[in-house]
């Protein structure tokens, strides 16, 4: 570069005044305007007064911006936290789902192997059924009878106590949807921050819970969500068993 | 013996009750959705009763009740309602849909056997 050859010259924006120090000058200027006019000694006190409410409004509005970027990174740092909530909520639903295959799988092996094993007593039944029909001390077979038939009792009721698999599914299932809608109002928060009208949409929340009612499918569900909202009240589960006729058969 | 269609999502369940019902001596069918049950019968599967769970996926219990109670020749048939749901205003909806008598899991097998005693007095 020569120097008839200049270097361009960079366009440097002018510091941008705040609206507020703006007017204290200009307050301050029109004032020593007004004494000059009317003849005033001196406009000393008058300067200094606007003078320091000048420096007062510029440093409320730098402690102002200072502030609003402070709050700003904390919006940030917190959105980011929410991101990583949502990942721990899916984390805990892969894990539920891992709970509720294994038990399936485990409650259906037992299942097998219960089946089996009162398919073997019944087998065993029949060849002691033979043996005494072939002469052999009755006494003996009698006794191995009750033995058979004691070893084949609990069968039925094991495989009938295994129904709690399908329960604890549900239960499991139930968590997976709750955690569901607390990622959606995480991610709700998240996109919120920062967003005046946030405000505007606090009932969220209540229509999440609410939904979450919604998704139940039995009554110890509903009882923990009444407990959570605080109201103490166990709702009414009729029977058991309930046959919809009447004594006599008919509808 | 009359045959009883069993119907659920939870194999667990299906075979629990398959065993105790079928020890009993009764015959079994088995259908793992709402969907399934419904082509089983549209096949000509006649039941002497249903036990159908409520909360499955796709077809659920209560609309399978009530697409089977507008099916020729099962409009009848007693079906009985298995589920975890405990709740009046359900039974009353399952009761709307024509159900015959509702159970809630987990089963006893002995209140399993009585219920359906009751309802097939002749096997």
């Amino acid at each position: 570069m020569t120097p008839a050859d200049p270097a361009p010259r960079r366009r440097v924006p002018p510091p941008e005044i705040p609206p507020a120090a703006l007017a204290t000058l200009a307050g301050m200027l029109g004032a020593l305007g007004a004494a000059e006019l009317f003849g005033a000694p001196s406009p000393g006190p008058a300067v200094a007064g606007f003078a320091a409410a000048a420096a007062m409004a510029a440093g409320l509005w730098l402690g102002g911006r200072k502030a609003a970027a402070e709050t700003r990174l904390r919006q940030y740092r917190v959105a980011d936290e929410l991101a990583q909530y949502r990942a721990f909520t899916r984390l805990m639903r892969a894990q539920g789902e891992r709970i509720v295959d294994q038990s399936a799988e485990s409650a259906l092996t037992i299942a097998h192997g219960l089946r089996r094993i009162d398919t073997e007593m019944s087998v065993l039944d029949s060849g002691l059924s033979r043996l005494e029909a072939n002469g052999a001390d009755p006494a003996e077979i009698e006794s191995l009878r009750q033995a058979v038939a004691a070893a084949a009792e609990p069968v039925v009721g094991m495989l009938a106590a295994l129904q709690f698999q399908d329960v604890t599914r549900q239960q499991t299932e139930f968590l997976a949807r709750l955690s569901l809608l607390l990622e959606e109002h995480m991610d709700d928060l998240a996109r919120m921050l920062g967003d005046r009208r946030s405000l505007d949409r606090t009932t969220r929340f209540k229509e999440l819970f609410e939904q979450a009612l919604n998704d139940t499918v039995m009554s110890s569900q509903r009882d923990d969500h009444r407990a959570a909202n605080g109201i103490d009240l166990q709702e009414s589960t009729g029977p058991a068993v309930e046959l919809f006729f009447d004594e006599e058969g008919t509808k | 013996m009359s045959t009883i269609f069993l119907i659920d999502d939870s194999a667990t369940i299906l075979m629990s009750m398959e065993t105790i019902l079928g020890k009993a001596g009764y015959g079994i069918a088995k259908a793992s959705s709402g969907e399934d049950a419904v082509a089983q019968l549209e096949k000509g599967l006649k039941p002497g009763l249903i036990i159908t769970d409520i909360h499955m996926p796709g077809m659920n219990g209560i609309e399978l009740i009530r697409k089977v109670r507008v099916m020729a020749g099962l409009q009848f048939i007693p079906i009985l309602v298995v589920t975890t749901e405990s709740q009046q205003s359900k039974r009353d909806e399952a009761r709307a849909a024509k159900a015959t008598g509702w159970l809630v899991k987990p089963v006893q097998p002995d209140d399993l056997l009585r219920v359906v005693k009751q309802i097939l007095p002749n096997g």
